[in-house]
């Protein structure tokens, strides 16, 4: 069997290497989660990772023949966004961490899309995954669906358990509720320090308590997933760019070592992750020099 | 000593709550229920949900969660063998989810100023509420509930309006959801308010409605 070359990655080597990947992409398409199973169940070495890059293969040879896509889905991945909204930047930690190719499409919310308006008529805003052309909206409900269509492929970002599942979500949840606010708070409606300066006070306290959440989630471990990133991570990672520029323009960082040393560290941990490189923010300058980009584009929305 | 069981704090007037039970019944799961008075909160809930401090609070076997549509999705993954909340499919689910965080974030802060508002500015905040509303409608277009042929999470998250609006309409004299201005909205609260689960768990309306006025009252005077 010749090598079957997709979009210049050679897939398969030999004809026995694609037999074999064909009785595993068989035993998907037969029955995707006990292959989800068996992938679970493995300790973490090579034999699930070569059992995650045959999927992966399959999907990619699949996609391009045409053939059913179990357990992974059928189509092109695009992600709409802006590439300093914390709430893109965690669909795209998730994407890496899971190795999904994607085209990404920065929008210019001044002059929004038709693509996007077509999209997410509701909200108009950023993220939209489209998969196989058909819209995902709201960041966390992107990430679960990432996570539940490619459940066999690379780490998990929810926890299996229901419980372990629900309280992720729930600090998810917290983390946009007090987080978030206090960050629309801190850059675009204070209008004077003062009030800057009560939602820095706000954030400070949010992020008090989340140092509290990771002592408890983590057991220890690196993440709030426990050794690899997960839902709380992503969630709250994706606004670790804009605290760089944050701390610039108040003088002092708001995840401060002394108050909460281990968010400190987990910050660390989370900017040096291989599925972070690139798409959180690292120059606090660039993003403060978008900054009027972004207040003009909510002023213009509110006209 | 291992806590064993299901217990829900909860407060028999709120619509949270009413979700938890919604999904707990359809899931024919026995629990306990204990009613709290919000203004003087057991040590019990507030040992449960320090963070938050709010009902509902769902206790499995020892084990607290909070927040109402994060333990619909809790209960229909622990008893997954039960009646299905959750759509099978991950884009329906993904729009299921949408549509709940739609309405908890903007149709519900659309839909509470009516409740105090008069006269002229009434008809403003009205006709915002139907706004939302309408657009939540999209998602009912040709199904008989909004998770298709029976009752799923969606109708579980947004169907307290079915039971509660008529009340809100009634304390505060305006009218929202009319067959003229939402009309599959309208024929959809008729067909949830007629399941089974749904009609067994309803607060008493007539209890409802005196407590909305008199909080009604309260704030109009404040």
């Amino acid at each position: 069997m010749s090598n079957v070359p997709i979009k210049g990655v050679d897939v398969y080597q030999s004809s026995s290497q694609f037999i074999y990947q064909f009785l595993i992409s068989l035993a998907v398409y037969i029955n995707p989660r006990g292959l989800a199973r068996i992938i679970r169940s493995q300790p973490e070495h090579s034999a699930t990772t070569s059992i995650n890059a045959t999927h992966v293969s399959y999907l990619r040879f699949a996609h391009h023949q045409g053939l059913p896509m179990a357990g992974g889905g059928e189509g092109e991945l695009k992600l709409l966004g802006v590439w300093t909204s914390p709430f893109v930047i965690r669909v795209r930690v998730v994407l890496n961490l899971k190795s999904l190719p994607y085209e990404y499409v920065e929008e210019n919310l001044g002059s929004k899309s038709a693509l996007l308006l077509g999209s997410n008529p509701v909200h108009q805003s950023v993220p939209v995954l489209l998969h196989g052309g058909r819209p995902v909206n709201e960041s966390q409900v992107i990430v679960q669906y990432i996570d539940e269509v490619w459940a066999g492929v690379g780490p998990s970002v929810l926890p299996a358990d229901p419980y372990e599942r629900a309280v992720a979500r729930f600090w998810a949840a917290y983390v946009d509720d007090k987080v978030g606010s206090a960050w629309t708070g801190m850059l675009f409606s204070c209008k004077t320090e003062e009030e800057r300066a009560e939602a820095v006070s706000r954030a400070v306290a949010a992020l008090e308590t989340l140092e509290g959440a990771l002592a408890e989630c983590s057991g220890g471990k690196p993440f709030f997933g426990g050794d690899a990133i997960g839902f709380v991570d992503v969630v709250l990672g994706g606004y670790l760019g804009w605290f760089g520029a944050i701390d610039k323009i108040i003088g002092r960082r708001l995840i401060d070592p002394a108050r909460t040393p281990l968010l400190a560290r987990w910050e660390e941990r989370f900017r040096a992750a291989d599925a972070a490189k690139g798409v959180v923010p690292d120059d606090a300058d660039k993003m403060l020099d978008f900054l009027p980009t972004l207040l003009a584009w909510i002023a213009s929305k509110a006209k | 000593m291992a806590e064993k069981g299901v217990k829900v704090f909860g407060m028999w007037a709120s619509p949270m709550v009413i979700r938890v039970e919604w999904a707990l019944r359809l899931k024919g799961v026995v629990y306990e229920y204990v009613d709290e008075d919000l203004a003087s909160k057991s040590d019990a809930l507030l040992r449960r949900n320090p963070v938050t401090k709010k009902v509902p609070v769902l206790v499995h076997d020892g084990k607290p969660i909070v927040e109402s549509t994060i333990i619909v999705e809790y209960i229909d993954e622990a008893w997954k063998d039960g009646y299905p909340i959750m759509p099978a499919d991950p884009h329906d689910r993904a729009q299921a989810r949408f549509w709940a965080r739609f309405a908890d974030d903007k149709c519900n802060a659309a839909i509470y100023p009516v409740f105090t508002a008069t006269g002229k500015a009434q008809r403003e905040v009205v006709r915002e509420a139907q706004r939302c509303l309408k657009t939540l409608e999209t998602a009912l277009e040709g199904k008989k509930f909004f998770g298709g042929d029976a009752i799923g999470y969606l109708d579980v998250v947004v169907g307290w309006y079915a039971y509660w609006l008529p009340v809100i309409e009634e304390v505060s004299g305006a009218s929202i959801v009319t067959d003229e201005e939402l009309p599959l909205m309208k024929a959809w609260f008729d067909r949830f308010l007629a399941v089974d689960v749904v009609k067994d768990t309803l607060p008493p309306r007539d209890k409802l409605l005196a407590l909305n006025m008199a909080r009604r009252a309260q704030l109009l005077s404040a």
